[in-house]
């Protein structure tokens, strides 16, 4: 058994995380929070929003354990005046597609909670509820963050 | 992983691997029916949920993700860890029936206390080594086993990283590195070091010195093991019924071993190497630890006894030693220079006498160091004739040096050191026999001392 062999085992014990279904469930549960703020996801929406997480998990190479954070993105969107019914989906898609590749990015420095906190401060701040402003900040973000500085150091306004 | 009908339901501790050992357990109690797919299934589960606990700690609870390598790379550290708990157990069949009854969490935290136990181990291993370590002025000796290990046990982290091993350990033991990770490869190590350092220092270290220098001076920075040429000398000695304490094979004694190893099947050589074993046992110099490394080490000596006996080569394994510090040594002597101002009031005399030979004079009273004469020799613009008389008159120690300092006229570059460079060498080719070989017998002396 050679390293690679290793690894695959470890691998096969990895398997899977969470269940589509799970999530689906999961994402679900959220409708009476967030119907609060007028946002609601019917079944197949939340389905299609548990693929896109499982691809963006897999695209970046990630894996996820536990509940994941579908939950806690959903609660950092539901509130912003920027987001209606109408783009609530798909604003939920590109912050399921940014999150996990800005984790890669800022490599895993940043926790999951600093880094949904940093994308709600942009959308609902300089970047006026708009996707692709708050991507160009992350990416801003990350290159930070490869200069050896941290996230506190940042400043979302534009130079 | 699907069962084969008729598999065998015995398993074969050869196929188990000592460095995946849980790996290589699951799969072959798999095919051998001693786990069922649905126990597979379950330890998968407990695998699975361990895991995520430990890259929860790992992120210290701050990410719900991690990057497929760090999982991959924990996932291979809980397997290292369980493979220690499975490898307690007396046999293959009770190592699969611990996994079969036990949950894998805690299977992996008793894992972990052996884990930490061997780290304990390795420490006062490590002590113990080093209350009683050989002097030697390989760097590789000290370095590793100091610097080294306590690099590993710097960087060593058994949680997330149970089974690296962080550090290159470049000093080779004889009985070769130890085909293992993580703790279990270092603790392998210094048991090996331990049984090494232990036979090396029953002797005296200047002797081991002697008898490295016999391979090469250069031992001092080569990844070279010692306890071989000093294991095979004190067993040759013993051979040829000399004392082993002075590792002082001769030519001729290596020659009688050649002799006698010609001749002797494997099984001779082996026999021949356990009963000069058993001498220097009575002489108390094979300690416990060393005993038992010679055992599974004898196979490595007896296999390098036939290759060199085939090659031709065994002074290269039963070393003669030599003795560097006997041989003459000359030294470029650039003495005490003269101070500043002494030394310009010098260059200043000789600028203003006329004739040569009183210039000269002057030299050979004023200057006692080779660095100031070399310095007058380009600062006082002497004559070609100046120069060749001056060189003409310097003892022949000192000619040496020049000549060492000067020795192509491919170094020559200034007009100063191209009269210089002329003078020594009319001086040279002027020599007798007996000088020339006086000097050419000097000059290697210095170039060695120079080139080790």
């Amino acid at each position: 058994m050679d390293c690679n062999d290793r690894a695959n085992f470890a691998l096969a014990c990895i398997g899977g995380g969470l269940t589509e279904k799970q999530t689906v469930d999961q994402i679900l549960a959220c409708n009476e929070q967030t119907q609060q703020h007028g946002l609601i996801l019917n079944e197949q929406q939340a389905l299609a929003l548990a693929q896109a997480r499982t691809e963006a998990l897999k695209e970046n190479r990630r894996i996820e354990f536990g509940g994941g954070m579908l939950d806690k993105l959903m609660m950092a969107v539901c509130d912003s005046s920027y987001v209606t019914q109408e783009n609530y989906v798909d604003t939920l898609h590109e912050w399921i597609a940014l999150f996990y590749e800005l984790k890669n990015q800022t490599w895993d420095t940043i926790s999951d909670d600093d880094l949904l906190d940093f994308l709600k401060k942009a959308l609902n701040g300089c970047c006026h509820g708009s996707m692709e402003l708050v991507a160009d900040r992350a990416m801003r973000l990350a290159e930070h963050i490869h200069c050896g500085k941290k996230l506190d150091s940042f400043s979302l306004e534009e130079e | 992983m699907a069962e084969t009908l008729g598999s065998p339901r015995v398993m074969d501790a050869n196929q188990l691997n000592p460095r995946a050992y849980a790996e290589s357990l699951i799969r072959q109690a798999l095919s051998c029916h001693l786990l069922s797919e649905e126990d597979w299934n379950r330890i998968q589960g407990e695998l699975f949920v361990l895991l995520a606990a430990q890259c929860d700690k790992w992120t210290r609870g701050e990410s719900s993700s991690v990057p497929i390598e760090t999982a991959q790379e924990i996932m291979t550290s809980i397997l290292f860890v369980l493979s220690l708990q499975l490898k307690s157990s007396p046999s293959p069949e009770q190592a699969v029936a611990m996994l079969k009854s036990g949950q894998v969490k805690a299977l992996f935290e008793s894992g972990l206390q052996i884990v930490h136990r061997k780290m304990n181990v390795a420490r006062q291993l490590q002590q113990k080594i080093m209350n009683d370590l050989l002097e030697t002025p390989n760097v590789f000796y000290r370095s590793t086993l100091v610097d080294g290990i306590n690099g590993f046990f710097q960087l060593y982290r058994p949680q997330f990283a149970a089974h690296e091993i962080h550090i290159t350990a470049d000093y080779p033991v004889l009985a070769g590195r130890p085909e293992l990770d993580g703790i279990e490869m270092i603790e392998q190590y210094l048991r090996c070091l331990e049984a090494e350092n232990a036979f090396c220092t029953c002797f005296a270290p200047q002797a081991i010195h002697h008898l490295l220098c016999g391979l090469t001076q250069d031992y001092r920075s080569a990844p070279v093991n010692l306890f071989e040429y000093v294991m095979l000398s004190a067993l040759g000695l013993v051979m040829v019924k000399r004392n082993p304490r002075g590792l002082n094979l001769s030519c001729a004694e290596v020659k009688k071993l050649h002799l006698f190893f010609e001749r002797r099947s494997e099984k001779e050589i082996a026999s021949a190497l356990e009963k000069a074993a058993l001498l220097l046992n009575r002489q108390s110099l094979l300690p416990d630890s060393t005993r038992q490394y010679l055992s599974v080490t004898l196979p490595k000596l007896i296999s390098a006894i036939q290759n060199a006996v085939c090659m031709k080569t065994l002074d290269k394994l039963f070393l003669v030693p030599a003795y560097p510090e006997r041989e003459t040594k000359r030294f470029i002597d650039y003495g005490e220079q003269m101070d500043n101002s002494r030394y310009q009031k010098l260059v200043e005399r000789i600028l203003q006498i006329d004739q040569s030979e009183r210039k000269v004079d002057l030299v050979f009273r004023e200057v006692h160091a080779l660095a100031d004469l070399l310095d007058l020799l380009s600062d006082a613009a002497f004559s070609q004739e100046e120069e060749e008389l001056l060189v003409d008159r310097l003892p022949l120690s000192a000619f040496v040096a020049l000549l060492a300092q000067y020795p192509d006229e491919a170094f020559v570059q200034r007009e100063s050191d191209q009269r210089l460079f002329r003078a020594l060498t009319h001086r040279k080719q002027r020599l007798s026999a007996a000088e020339r070989q006086q000097v050419e017998q000097a000059l290697s002396s210095i170039e060695k001392e120079f080139f080790q």
